[in-house]
């Protein structure tokens, strides 16, 4: 199957919909596991790594999990693995190396095996708005179905056995991706960023790993995956973020106590760029819909244009419009065709 | 906090404004800001671009062996992959699960130093899949039917062989 095929649809976990999903936009666990008896993905040779997917998708296959959709990234064009970065279904990393690697995909996308990236197996699962228990216990039984088939190598010194030190333990990385447009208007971003890290967690920018952060998202995920069980990951990971929710919504009641007028007209002109703009960037945009995104949380636009924003993020990027426009395009076409998108997408949406 | 121009009203909203090449961070009041003609900025302008650096990044990074001098280094060497310390600690990565086990204590410390313990603690006992239990309970079973048999309790293990084709039509039916 082609990547260009997954372009055209909505991945489940963008769906709006799940709890609080006003602040958290969505919520992700991964599990790290690597095959007994292999050495790890970045030492293997060609034949080995030939070996270790094979294996893996076996394995899928036996568990029920099903072949679904397996793409081999060294297999694909450049422009198919773009697609599949976009769609955060596999990292760059993975793209970037030869040999048998590449992503499991099941269910609608909101769960994916990544194979032979840093370690053998990089299992994860998405869902829509603040509930990392579900999202863990999604990922946990994808892994166990998994774990019948094949061993995975672990100690009971060191838990479950990673290529990289930092993963080691449960091999579990958990985290959620926040608008915080209010927290970062009073300046107070600074003192929750300041206190995230001393808590054990790392904030990235909403592509991930080094990436700058816009449009007031963050993803925020723990650091430490060993020395402590899943459990305590999870509820420190909830008691975190929770509170940084509530310091979100009183934010946001102040700066609607002091300054509605000017929020509402930022809200507001936002969505008149949205729906009458020519040309438009991705780094407009972004931040355009943070503002959008803020107007769904007072009430100002109906519930379901949420789902519509999430699509706009991940289909206007740049191989997603080119995979709709049908050819290569360079940077100045692909702004006037995300904004004739963005314009179409906003036709509906009452002002 | 009070607006800091008329000192009178709460001023929840922070104005950056670039003047004479300098940036000015004004906490304000709506009032004032009105006045002087400023509006808020909805983009995430300064927050730091990438989050505050910790052990984990740094270790990440390999930072945390510019300190040892190369020679200081013990010279171990993992048998079953090839991986010297010396390369471990230069890229972060072991080579294969047999890699820890050869490093010992210096394992340890590491793990010490990035996640700030040494033990690993796991409570969450693995979920097994209804099909590996459905093949656990038939082993159970198994011997049970033998057992009653050998005692000739032929009603209880009749009632163990329903069970099992029981279980066995459902792993079938999967």
């Amino acid at each position: 199957m082609n990547p260009r095929i997954l372009s055209f649809s909505i991945p489940d976990w963008l769906n709006s919909g799940g709890p609080d999903d006003g602040i958290v936009i969505s919520s992700r666990a991964r599990l790290a596991r690597n095959l007994k008896g292999y050495v790890y993905a970045h030492r293997a040779g060609k034949k080995e790594l030939g070996e270790i997917f094979d294996v893996i998708v076996d394995a899928a296959a036996e568990s029920g999990l099903g072949r679904d959709t397996v793409f081999r990234t060294n297999e694909l064009e450049t422009s198919d693995r773009n697609i599949l970065i976009e769609r955060h279904l596999i990292s760059t990393a993975l793209a970037s190396k030869e040999g048998a690697r590449g992503v499991l995909v099941a269910g609608s996308e909101s769960a994916s095996v990544m194979i032979n990236e840093e370690d053998h197996l990089r299992i994860q699962a998405f869902l829509p708005g603040f509930d990392p228990e579900t999202v863990y216990d999604k990922v946990r039984d994808m892994e166990s179905k998994i774990a019948d088939e094949v061993q995975f190598s672990f100690s009971k010194e060191f838990g479950y056995l990673t290529a990289c030190p930092t993963n080691m333990g449960t091999g579990l990385r958990i985290s959620v991706l926040i608008h915080l447009p209010a927290l970062v208007l009073t300046k107070e971003i600074q003192k929750v960023l300041r206190s995230t890290s001393q808590l054990g967690f790392a904030v990235r920018g909403y592509k991930g790993e080094g990436t700058d952060i816009i449009g007031n998202m963050f993803q925020m995920s723990n650091q430490k995956s060993f020395g402590r069980t899943e459990l305590e990951i999870i509820e420190n990971l909830k008691t975190v973020i929770g509170n940084i929710i509530d310091y979100e919504k009183k934010s946001i009641g102040l700066l609607m106590k002091e300054a509605s007028s000017q929020i509402l007209d930022k809200v507001w002109r936002s969505i008149g760029i949205l729906k009458t703009a020519r040309v438009m960037s991705s780094h407009e945009l972004i931040n355009l819909i943070s503002a959008v995104r803020l107007g769904l949380y007072l009430g100002l636009i109906e519930k379901h244009d949420s789902l519509m924003l999430n699509d706009l993020m991940i289909s206007t990027q740049p191989e997603h419009l080119q995979a709709k426009h049908g050819a290569v395009l360079d940077a100045a076409e692909r702004d006037v065709l995300r904004a004739d998108i963005v314009r179409e997408r906003f036709v509906d949406l009452n002002v | 906090m009070k607006c800091q121009v008329c000192n009178i009203n709460d001023a929840q909203i922070v104005f950056t404004q670039i003047v004479d090449n300098e940036k000015l961070v004004m906490r304000i009041c709506i009032d004032c800001a009105r006045e002087k003609g400023l509006s808020i900025e909805f983009e995430s302008a300064d927050i730091p671009e990438k989050s505050p650096k910790t052990a984990y990044d740094e270790f990440f990074e390999g930072k945390l062996n510019e300190d040892t001098p190369v020679h200081d280094l013990p010279d171990i060497t993992c048998l079953s992959c090839g991986l010297t310390f010396r390369a471990f600690k230069s890229d972060g990565l072991f080579g294969c699960d047999s890699c820890h086990e050869a490093f010992g204590g210096h394992v340890k410390e590491i793990l010490k130093q990035i996640h700030g313990y040494t033990e690993h603690k796991s409570f969450m006992k693995k979920r097994k899949s209804p099909r590996a239990k459905a093949r656990e309970d038939m082993k159970d079973l198994k011997s049970s039917l033998e057992r009653y048999v050998a005692n000739e309790e032929y009603e209880k293990a009749a009632e163990i062989r329903d069970k099992i084709a029981e279980i066995q039509k459902g792993m079938e039916e999967k």
